[in-house]
C-alpha cells in the first residue's frame, strides 16, 4: 500500500469515526437513551 | 412535445395519482360522517358458525386467504418493478430492458386470473362460514368495500391495457403514455392493497369503535388504525422481494431448460436482475418488520408478548432459519456471478470471509434464548440458559448478526458491480480507502451498539437498535454513492452472460420457496396474535376453533399451502413458456402459403 493510500485510509477512518459518533449521540439524545460510558461500572 | 413538457406531464400525473387515488379509496370517510347506530359488536354463538361437510372452517379460510395473499403479492409487485425497468429502458434507450419488462409482465398475466379466482373463493368462504363477523366488518367499512370492488375492476382494465398496448405504444412520446398507464395500474394496485390492509389491521388494532365495538368514528378512523401503516410498508417491501424471487425462479427455469447460448445469456441476465430486485426489496424489510413489531408492542404489550415471549417465540427461530436461507442463497448466486467476468477472480478470495460472516450471523440468529428442557437437562446445563450460548439468544446479539448479514450481502453485490468495471478517476485509490474505512467503522458501530444493548434495560435495548439500522443504511447508501461516482465513465470489461453454473440456478429456486414458506409462517403468527378474538378485544370468536393452532398443526397447514402455491407457480411458468412455443409446420405449408 502506498503512503498516500495509507494516509487516505487513516483520514477516512477518522472521518467515519466522527460521523458515526455524532450520529450515535444524535440518536441517543432524540430517544432519551443514556450515553454509553455513564453505564460503565465505576 | 418537447422533452421538458413530456417530463412535466409525466411528473404531474405521478403527483396527482399519488394524492388523488388513495383519497378516492378512502372517500367513504365522507359517508362515515352520516350518523350510524352505535350498537355494540355482535356476540356470535356456536349456532352462528356454519360447518361444511365436517371440514375445518378456519383451515379452509386460512388456506384460501394465504393463497390469495401469495398471488396478490406477486401480481401487485411485478407491475411495480416492471415500470421501473421500463423507465430505465426509456431513459437509457436500451431495448433489452423493455423486452425484459414485457416478459416479466407476461408471467404475471397468467397469475392474475388465479388471484381473482382465489380472492372470490375467499370472499364466499368468509361470508358463508363467518357471516356475523363479515356483517360487522361491512358495517364498519361500509361503502369502502364497494370502492374496493370498483378498484378491482379498474385494476383489471389498467392491467390489460398496459399489457396489450406494449407493442403499440413502444417508442417516442407513446412510450410515456404507456408508462403513465403503468403508473395508473400501480397506483390502483397499491390502493387496493392499502384498503385490504386496513381491514386486516383493524381486526388486530381496532379504532373508530368503542370498547364494546360500537362504531363511534368514521370509516377513515377505522382505516387509519395503529397498525395500518406499518403493515402497508412491510407488505409493500415484501411484495417487491417476493415478486423478484418468483420471476428469478422463472428465469432459472428457462435458463436450465434451454440449450441455445443466446437464450441462456438472456435468461441469465433476467435471473441476475430478478435477484437484485429481490435483494433491494429484502434489505430494508427487517427494519420494516421491526417497526411493525414495535408498533404491535406499543398498541398492546400483551399482544407483543404473545408474539415474542410466548409459544410463538419459537417460530421466530424458524423465521431466522428461513431468512438465513434466503440470504445465503442470494449471496451464493452473487458469488457464482463473479465467474461471468474475467476480473471476477480478483474478488473471489474475499468470498470465504463473507461466507464466514453469513454463516456466523446465521448461527447467532438461530440460537434460542429460552430452552424447553427436562429437569435432567436443566441439571446437566446448570440452569435454564446455556452459559456461553445463552447471551446469544437475546436481541442485541441477533441485531448485530442481522445487520452484519445485510451489510455483507450488499458487499457481495458491490463486488459483482465492480467486477466488470475499471475505475479511471484519479482519486480511485483514495475513494476505495474511503469505502473500506466506511465498512470498518460502520461494522464496529453495529457491534458497539449491540454491546450497549447488553448493558441497558429492555427499553434501551430497543432504542440501541436504531443506531445499528442507521449504520447499515449509511454503509449501503454512502458506499453506493461513492461507487457511482468512482465508476462513472469507467472502463468496462465483458460480462459473459450465460457463463453460470447449474448450481447457481438452484439458488434462484431456493428463494421463492423460502419466501413463500416464510410468508405463510409469519401470516400464521400475525393472525394468531388475535388469540380468541375476531376483532381484538372487541368481538370474540365463539367458533369451535377459537384458539391458537398448535405449532405442529400450523406447520402442516403452512407446508401444504406452500406446496400448493409452488405447484400453481410451476403451472404458471409452464403456461408462460407454452405461450412462447410455436410448432414447426411439418408439411411446410406455411412457407408455401406465404410465398404464393
Amino acid at each position: 500500500m502506498k503512503a498516500s493510500q495509507t494516509l487516505a485510509f487513516a483520514a477516512a477512518l477518522v472521518f467515519w469515526g466522527i460521523f458515526f459518533y455524532l450520529m450515535n449521540l444524535f440518536i441517543m439524545e432524540s430517544q432519551g437513551l443514556p450515553v454509553a460510558w455513564t453505564l460503565m461500572p465505576k | 412535445m418537447t422533452g421538458f413538457n413530456r417530463h412535466y406531464l409525466f411528473a404531474g400525473l405521478v403527483a396527482s395519482l399519488i394524492f388523488l387515488l388513495p383519497e378516492l379509496a378512502m372517500a367513504a370517510d365522507v359517508a362515515g360522517e352520516v350518523v350510524r347506530e352505535a350498537l355494540p359488536a355482535p356476540k356470535p354463538t356456536r349456532a352462528d358458525y356454519m360447518s361444511v361437510g365436517g371440514m375445518s372452517s378456519r383451515t379452509l379460510v386460512w388456506g384460501l386467504a394465504q393463497m390469495h395473499l401469495f398471488l396478490a403479492a406477486f401480481v401487485l409487485a411485478v407491475p411495480f418493478f416492471v415500470l421501473c425497468i421500463e423507465f430505465t429502458g426509456a431513459v437509457t434507450k436500451d431495448q433489452r430492458y423493455d423486452s425484459m419488462a414485457h416478459e416479466f409482465m407476461k408471467i404475471s398475466m397468467a397469475a392474475y386470473s388465479f388471484t381473482a379466482l382465489v380472492g372470490g373463493g375467499l370472499a364466499i368462504a368468509l361470508f358463508l362460514l363467518y357471516p356475523t363477523l363479515m356483517g360487522y366488518m361491512m358495517k364498519v367499512f361500509q361503502g369502502q368495500t364497494l370502492i374496493y370492488a370498483l378498484l378491482f375492476l379498474l385494476e383489471s382494465v389498467c392491467l390489460y391495457i398496459y399489457f396489450y398496448s406494449w407493442q403499440a405504444l413502444r417508442h417516442g412520446n407513446r412510450k410515456w403514455a404507456h408508462m403513465s398507464i403503468g403508473l395508473l395500474l400501480n397506483t390502483v394496485g397499491l390502493t387496493l392493497m392499502f384498503v385490504a390492509n386496513a381491514w386486516a389491521s383493524f381486526m388486530m388494532s381496532p379504532s373508530g369503535v368503542d370498547v364494546t365495538g360500537a362504531i363511534t368514528g368514521t370509516v377513515w378512523e377505522a382505516t387509519r388504525n395503529p397498525l395500518w401503516n406499518p403493515l402497508n410498508l412491510h407488505r409493500f417491501l415484501a411484495n417487491i422481494a417476493y415478486g423478484g424471487a418468483i420471476v428469478g425462479a422463472y428465469a432459472a427455469y428457462r435458463f436450465l431448460s434451454s440449450k441455445a447460448a443466446d437464450v441462456r445469456a438472456h435468461y441469465d441476465w433476467m435471473g441476475y436482475t430478478s435477484n437484485i430486485i429481490a435483494i433491494i426489496g429484502f434489505l430494508p424489510l427487517p427494519f420494516a418488520g421491526y417497526w411493525l413489531m414495535a408498533e404491535i408492542y406499543a398498541y398492546s404489550q400483551q399482544m407483543g408478548i404473545t408474539a415474542m415471549g410466548g409459544v410463538l417465540a419459537w417460530l421466530f427461530i424458524i423465521q431466522a432459519v428461513l431468512i438465513g436461507t434466503i440470504l445465503l442463497a442470494a449471496n451464493y448466486y452473487l458469488w457464482c456471478g463473479l465467474g461471468r467476468t474475467d476480473r471476477g477472480k480478483l474478488y473471489e478470495p474475499y468470498v470465504k470471509y463473507i461466507a464466514a460472516v453469513m454463516v456466523g450471523g446465521f448461527l447467532v440468529w438461530v440460537t434460542p434464548h429460552s430452552l424447553i428442557l427436562t429437569p435432567q437437562e436443566v441439571q446437566m446445563l446448570g440452569g435454564t440458559h446455556h452459559k456461553l450460548l445463552g447471551p446469544l439468544g437475546i436481541m442485541p446479539a441477533k441485531n448485530i448478526a442481522v445487520n452484519l448479514m445485510l451489510v455483507f450481502t450488499f458487499l457481495s453485490f458491490q463486488m459483482f458491480y465492480r467486477s466488470n468495471r475499471i475505475a479511471t478517476v484519479s482519486w480511485a485509490a483514495q475513494g476505495n480507502a474511503f469505502v473500506v474505512a466506511l465498512y470498518v467503522i460502520g461494522c464496529l458501530n453495529i457491534f458497539a451498539a449491540g454491546i450497549y444493548g447488553y448493558m441497558t434495560p429492555t427499553v434501551y435495548k430497543v432504542g440501541a437498535s436504531v443506531p445499528q439500522v442507521i449504520s447499515t443504511l449509511s454503509i449501503i447508501v454512502f458506499a453506493g454513492i461513492i461507487d457511482y461516482f468512482m465508476y462513472r465513465g469507467s472502463k468496462r470489461t465483458v460480462v459473459n452472460w450465460g457463463r453460470m453454473s447449474t448450481r447457481s440456478q438452484y439458488a434462484l429456486f431456493v428463494l421463492p420457496v423460502a419466501f413463500t414458506w416464510l410468508m405463510a409462517l409469519m401470516g400464521y403468527i400475525r393472525s394468531s396474535l388475535r388469540t380468541h378474538w375476531h376483532v381484538y378485544t372487541v368481538m370474540k370468536d365463539n367458533s369451535p376453533e377459537a384458539y391458537i393452532p398448535t405449532i405442529g398443526q400450523a406447520g402442516n397447514v403452512i407446508t401444504v399451502i406452500t406446496l400448493a402455491f409452488m405447484a400453481l407457480i410451476l403451472f404458471i411458468f409452464w403456461l408462460s413458456s407454452l405461450g412462447a412455443t410455436k410448432q414447426a409446420d411439418p408439411a411446410g405449408t406455411e412457407k408455401a402459403g406465404a410465398s404464393s
